[in-house]
């Protein structure tokens, strides 16, 4: 089993390079863009990293529906399907969870919230498994249904928000959910058990594609669909499934953030989490424990992009901009080589050595 | 006279493997010359370097006295003359048969406007001049595939080649279909075309050409005139020793014992361009080996795919002893022990993506010795999975090798490693098992099965190679156009009669 | 409200998506999945702007778009085609490259983060039936025609074609796969500049943060639905666009809340797909195309 051990070391290896050699080159590529529109790399980059380490709480806060949101792309993605509609599955649940939450339903502490949990992650199950059931009885394509319902989704919570559930005149948002449903945070520290629930999760996931027969044949339908249907797969079955798992994970991030950190539902909160999703699911090649890592990763520029507009005057998409670029770049398995041979050819007498590991 | 074709010392590595190890070939214009070698021999290689679909690593070639460059494209191939056929047609199957002809040389016809009717006019005349009988207005998804075949080499008269490869151009073909092509060759070659074919069957380059360049493990091994030659020795230049064909120890009879397996009426519905199961009856024995020979495309995969339980039967039963079959799913017939080894091992064998143990666990996946509470069991599947790497002799023995990375032998082993290993196997449905196989690992396979039939075990052998068909089986049946056309015991089936049958006529 | 009191707004709302569409079809003809019609309208309606702002000419400011469109068209080509990238995941990422792009420069630019100043707008032609339409109307019927008849009527055409159906066939022929492919997409480029500047200065003359709203996304669902041909294209993002501006005008007369009927286009888009979902696309659709000996 030795060379079993060092051969999944090296590959490992191999992921990590090709992830940090995508961060850097998109870090670079991004000062190029700021010092040819007058900004300062340093001062934007630094106030960044200030904001993202020095408040590292906030960061493991938003981490939390940021990595079941990468769930949400990566467990459909083994069965190769395509689940782009995080962005209204994590609002749904977040409201439905605020909804019930709110609700004075006579349960105690702790059974409350897992009432608030158990109910977000339904509604997003249903959100995800209609397009999935939509591709496998009509073939209709759910990259595109998946994003309709995104749209969807969030004109339908948006007027729910200002009309049966409103909580206040002031901002969109509903109303507080009582104490029982709360999840507690670690004193003064910004995030909650949440995180540790999301951990949990990434971990159970993992497990479950590694070590279960169920987890093998969802991985067979999505590597091997012919050679499965030939060992008695139910291909359509499974792809359904895991659609109905990925949008009941994504509903549970919303619901974790609105029990354990804002305590009540805010229109607005949840933007580009979902499209994140993308990007985290793929910088961590879709492996359930490298998603915890670039969740991580995502979260700590997101909160330093909420730092830039406030402290440099730069608007927080340029961190949009970064996150296009890395996850390009990761699914350009040549993008280092042709650059190289592009290079070579202009410049033969150059022997560059880049630490490009693609 | 000069040559038409003289490749020197030609080398080409593809990683750590010659592909091709200085090979010398010089083609006179106007004959018949084969290239002859096994699966791996470097034959397509050699003609892809010629063709320019793959750059030569050293060593020349001219063209018509012409030197070529290092590296060049087909494009500049066709421009000398030279027009391959390739062993899986290059026919887009949207287009006509005029448009496939057309495209890439459409500025023969016009220079930007594509103009339909006189392109399907010239192809017309094309095929009247040679005496082809294909429509240029049809569809080609629709042209059965020695249609499709005399498509590709229109393609290549269109072009006015001078010099026509052929790669392994008769696998698709019956027998009178084959001697149709054969004519069409040697008319070709009275008009002076030259002609390059690549095959394994040795009948054939008896057949067609003068001369035959042997081809063994990337080197040339030997050039024959074919009158000076005997198929014998061409068999042993091409395996490099004498071949040991696995033989049934007796062919026996099958009306000593009543069917195991009785297929009765099955049909199926029609779908796409995929030949559908009309009204198939077959009796299969246990201990015995009933072999389906047939052209492919006449319903063979309908046929594995019935018995796998992927496709579901429209009329018809499977009748397995006492039991009668009408709704075969993929549970049931694995139920009765059915077990499959499918035709097309990379699709519908194996995961590619999966390593041997994945592979072989995924067949396993029910079995209670391994998975408690739907959780593996990894120790004790790991250890069985090792066994079984001994038992089968797969190779590299690390069961965490991604299959991809394994050759065609090994992981056909992989796959019968997992459906043969079980002690509840009853019927083997087998199919094209050898198809893209060395000699050696050949052997293997053909011994594992007989192997079976000595354990009784009832099995259906499906293959468009008749001498393996006829190597194996004791029963012989034919399948044409969806249906069997005779079933018969294998002694005294002559090679005329079931040639007879896989070309839908009947014996007198 | 009769359906022909609706045609020219319909017109109007459709011109920007439709150019769209017919990029993302000459694209889909040559096997490209070309989801970064979002981010390429965004970045053309935000190049025509600009340069509408800084010289006042909206002509100049179309060829602006253009040129932005060819760019990057030819940016997206060099990560799929030498690259070999995932068709959808690069698309993605270049909307949100371009989505980021232009909100941060709206600052620079404009000095604004919300809004461009009014700048000036494409010539408008008075049309019987059609009303008031912008002279872009007249290029989108040329566009249309020209981009069938590259199509199905020029050598050129047979060969995109060919390489969306099947590449290893007309690599066999001397077709030159990735070329063929990038040719598709620079043509897509132009349409695409063209979509966005009609977007910004033949609709609205400003340019807004994220104006596009999805309208990328849509291009690509009426193409799927139109079995990705470029005359049948047409008639789907009629269809799409006809109810994007039924939902503006219901607004005024029915007392559903907005925001449902904002919902409309999106939700007709899945129901339509749920019966035309499966329509055949090109056999190499979003596969990238390697000859097998390397």
């Amino acid at each position: 089993m030795k060379s079993k051990l060092s051969r999944m070391q090296s590959g490992t290896l191999r992921e990590l390079g090709r992830v940090a050699f995508a961060m850097l080159f998109a870090f670079a590529a991004g000062a190029v863009f700021l010092m040819a529109i007058g900004s300062n790399p340093l001062t934007i980059y630094g106030a960044i990293f200030a904001k993202a380490f020095g408040s590292f709480d906030s960061t493991l806060r938003r981490a939390t529906p940021l990595m079941l949101s990468g769930l949400a792309i990566a467990i459909p993605l083994q069965t190769g399907m395509f689940n782009m509609g995080g962005e209204g599955q994590i609002i749904a649940g977040a409201l439905t969870a605020a909804v019930v939450g709110a609700s004075d339903l006579g349960l105690p502490a702790g059974l409350h919230a897992a009432a608030a949990i158990a109910a977000a992650m339904a509604v997003g199950a249903v959100l995800s498994g209609l397009p999935g059931l939509l591709k496998i009885t009509r073939g209709a394509n759910e990259v595109v249904t998946t994003l309709m319902l995104n749209s969807i989704v969030s004109y339908i919570v948006t007027w729910l928000v200002l009309n049966p559930f409103k909580g206040t005149d002031y901002s969109p948002q509903s109303k507080k959910i009582l104490p029982a449903a709360e999840i507690p945070t670690f004193g003064k520290l910004d995030f909650s058990w949440g995180l540790l629930i999301a951990l949990a999760l990434c971990v159970l996931t993992h497990l479950f594609f590694r070590s279960t027969a169920k987890g093998l044949e969802m991985r067979a339908a999505g590597a091997g669909p012919a050679a499965a249907r030939y060992l008695g797969i139910n291909n359509k079955l499974l792809c359904l499934l895991a659609m109905a798992l990925g949008g009941a994970v994504a509903s549970m991030g919303g619901a974790l953030e609105v029990l354990g950190g804002q305590h009540a539902y805010f229109d607005e909160f949840f933007t580009n989490y979902g499209f994140d999703g993308i990007a985290i699911a793929y910088m961590a090649g879709s492996h359930p424990l490298g998603i915890i890592v670039t969740a991580l990763i995502i979260s700590m520029i997101r909160v330093g992009a909420l730092a830039i507009s406030r402290t440099t005057g730069m608007s927080p998409y340029f961190v949009t901009m970064l996150q296009g670029l890395i996850i390009i770049l990761l699914v350009t398995p040549r993008f280092a080589g042709t650059v190289l041979s592009l290079v070579r050819r202009r410049f033969p007498a150059r022997k560059k050595e880049e630490g490009g590991a693609a | 006279m000069k040559n038409m074709i003289e490749m020197r010392d030609i080398v080409k590595m593809f990683g750590p493997s010659c592909a091709n190890d200085h090979i010398s070939l010089s083609v006179k214009k106007g004959e018949i010359i084969s290239l002859l070698g096994e699966n791996g021999a470097g034959k397509t290689t050699l003609m892809n370097v010629l063709f320019g679909l793959c750059r030569r690593d050293s060593g020349s070639i001219a063209i018509d006295g012409v030197e070529m460059p290092v590296e060049y494209s087909p494009q500049t191939a066709i421009e000398h003359g030279i027009a391959m056929v390739h062993q899986h047609l290059k026919l887009v199957e949207t287009f006509t048969v005029a448009q496939n002809v057309i495209l890439g040389a459409e500025t023969m016809v016009s220079r930007r406007l594509f103009r339909r009717e006189k392109c399907e006019r010239a192809v017309g005349a094309l095929c009247s001049r040679y005496g082809m009988d294909i429509d240029p207005k049809s569809v080609v998804s629709a042209l059965p595939l020695g249609a499709k075949q005399r498509v590709e080499i229109l393609k290549a008269l269109y072009r006015g080649c001078k010099v026509l490869i052929l790669d392994e151009p008769t696998t698709v073909l019956t027998p009178q279909e084959t001697d149709a092509l054969f004519d069409l060759l040697r008319s070709f070659q009275a008009a002076g075309m030259t002609i390059i074919i690549i095959t394994h069957k040795l009948h054939e380059v008896m057949a067609i050409s003068s001369r035959v360049l042997v081809l063994r493990q990337g080197k040339a091994a030997a050039i024959f005139n074919t009158n000076e030659t005997t198929q014998a020795e061409l068999a042993a230049t091409m395996i490099g020793k004498t071949l040991v064909k696995a033989q049934v120890s007796a062919q026996l009879h099958s009306h000593d014992c009543p069917p195991s397996v009785e297929l009765r009426g099955l049909s199926t519905a029609a779908a796409g361009d995929a030949c559908p199961l009309r009204d198939v009856n077959l009796n299969l024995y246990a201990g015995r080996i009933v072999g389906v020979a047939g052209v492919d495309g006449n319903g063979q995969t309908a046929l594995v795919e019935v018995l796998a339980g992927v496709k579901k039967l429209s009329g018809g039963s499977i009748q397995i002893g006492a039991k009668e079959i009408k709704k075969n799913t993929s549970g049931t017939m694995r139920q009765e022990g059915i077990q499959i080894i499918p035709e097309d091992r990379h699709r519908q064998g194996l995961v590619l993506a999966f390593s041997v143990y994945e592979n072989i666990m995924l067949g396993y996946r029910k079995d209670r010795r391994f998975v408690k509470d739907g959780v593996f069991r990894k120790a004790k599947a790991r250890q069985f999975v090792s066994q079984l790497s001994n038992t089968f002799d797969i190779r590299p023995r690390d069961t965490g090798i991604l299959v991809k990375r394994m050759s065609g032998g090994n992981q056909q082993k992989v796959v019968l490693a997992r459906e043969l290993s079980s002690p509840d196997v009853k019927i083997v449905v087998v199919s094209q098992p050898t198809r893209g196989l060395d000699a050696g690992a050949i052997q293997s396979v053909h011994s594992t099965l007989l192997k079976l039939r000595e354990e009784g075990k009832t099995i259906l052998l499906i293959s468009s190679d008749l001498d393996e068909i006829k190597a194996l089986s004791d029963e012989i049946a034919i399948l044409y156009n969806g249906s069997i056309a005779v079933q018969r015991a294998a002694q005294g089936f002559a090679d005329e009669a079931i040639g007879l049958y896989m070309g839908g006529g009947k014996e007198v | 409200m009769s359906v022909l009191s609706m045609l020219p707004s319909t017109v109007r709302l459709t011109l920007p998506m439709l150019f769209g569409a017919l990029g993302i079809v000459v694209c889909a003809q040559s096997g490209i999945i070309f989801m970064a019609m979002e981010g390429g309208l965004l970045g053309a309606g935000f190049a025509a702007a600009y340069v509408c702002f800084l010289t006042g000419s909206a002509v100049l400011g179309e060829a602006a778009a253009i040129v932005f469109g060819l760019l990057y068209a030819m940016l997206l080509s060099f990560f799929i085609n030498q690259c070999r990238g995932n068709h959808v995941v690069c698309s993605i990422g270049f909307n949100f490259i371009m989505l980021g792009a232009t909100t941060v420069l709206m600052q620079p630019a404009f000095g604004n983060t919300g809004f461009s100043p009014n700048v000036q707008k494409l010539p408008l032609v008075q049309l019987p039936v059609l009303g008031e339409q912008s002279i872009n109307l007249f290029v989108m019927a040329g566009a249309v025609f020209a981009v069938w008849f590259l199509l199905y009527r020029t050598n050129w055409g047979l060969r995109v074609r060919s390489v969306g159906e099947n590449p290893a066939a007309a690599d066999s022929l001397g077709i030159a796969v990735n070329r063929y492919r990038f040719q598709a997409m620079l043509v897509c480029g132009v349409l695409a500049g063209i979509g966005g500047s009609e977007l910004a200065l033949g609709q609205m003359g400003f340019f807004a943060r994220n104006m596009t709203a999805n309208m990328g996304f849509l291009s690509y669902s009426a193409v799927v639905f139109a079995g990705y041909k470029p005359l049948a294209v047409v008639l789907t993002t009629l269809f799409l666009g006809f109810f994007d501006a039924f939902q503006m005008n219901a607004q005024l007369l029915v007392d559903i809340p907005s925001e449902f009927l904002l919902t409309l286009p999106y939700a007709v888009t899945v129901i339509a797909l749920v019966f035309f979902g499966s329509r055949k696309a090109p056999a190499m659709f979003g596969k990238n195309y390697t000859r097998e000996e390397e």
